[in-house]
């Protein structure tokens, strides 16, 4: 199982879940994509400036891949906006 | 006396927090602190502030990190609200201690600029229509790469 949380503009499209990790998804690309196909606004929202994706509480560089696996909370975060 | 966060959904009162934050800044010759307010606009009714509970507080630790190895500081305190608040309610508290002013008062305004933009809080105003998320803006950018020169 993984734990996937939304935050900010991503709570508009999807709602956190703690789900099996979906077959042949084994990395944040993967589940972006595997994301993207099952909620409508996923991905426009993925796109927008100062979207974010964290692995077990650590912010990680949305341009590369990175491994996902059993066990990991996944975090989607729409800009930051504190203050 | 170092940093300290919380973050609750309670109001609060800033002028308690300086107070608190006073007597426990012995040995300081300076205290200088920052409060956001929710503004009085002719359409806010509210705002709602949520967080990423340990993550937020962890992020917030490396900012004052940051400031604490930019300046000489004896302290720093950090209160954040989050929930529902209406206008004149307080959003955010910021204090820094120092020896000097311009230590206090640079890591002050520090401290702030990275909570706008690089703290883990997503926020929305609702007015009488409709709710809509607010984001940094440019400015807030701008604020925070003031500090990377």
């Amino acid at each position: 199982m993984i734990k996937i949380l939304y935050f900010g503009r991503f709570t508009d499209v999807a709602e956190n879940a703690d789900i099996a990790l979906p077959d042949g998804v084994e990395d944040t690309k993967a589940l972006i994509a595997w994301l993207t196909e099952q909620h409508d606004g996923f991905e426009p929202e993925w796109h927008r400036p100062g979207a974010r994706i964290a692995i077990n509480k650590t912010i990680v560089n949305d341009m590369q891949s990175h491994p996902i696996t059993d066990g990991d909370e996944i975090a989607f975060m729409s800009a930051l906006s504190g203050g | 006396m170092q940093a300290t966060i919380s973050i609750s959904d309670a109001v609060f009162d800033p002028g308690e927090l300086l107070a608190e934050f006073t007597k426990n800044c012995g040995g300081a010759g300076a205290i200088a602190s920052f409060t956001g307010l929710v503004r009085a606009d002719e359409m806010t009714q509210s705002l709602t502030l949520s967080h990423y509970p340990g993550f937020t507080e962890a992020r917030i630790e490396t900012i004052l990190e940051d400031a604490f190895a930019r300046w000489p500081l004896l302290g720093c305190r950090v209160h954040h609200r989050t929930g529902e608040m209406k206008i004149g309610e307080a959003i955010v508290f910021v204090a820094a201690a120092a020896k000097h002013r311009r230590d206090a008062f640079e890591a002050c305004d520090f401290v702030m600029d990275y909570l706008k933009s690089e703290a883990p809080f997503w926020k929305q105003e609702s007015t009488a229509t409709q709710t809509h998320w607010i984001e940094p803006r440019e400015a807030d950018y701008k604020d925070k790469e003031r500090w990377s020169a």
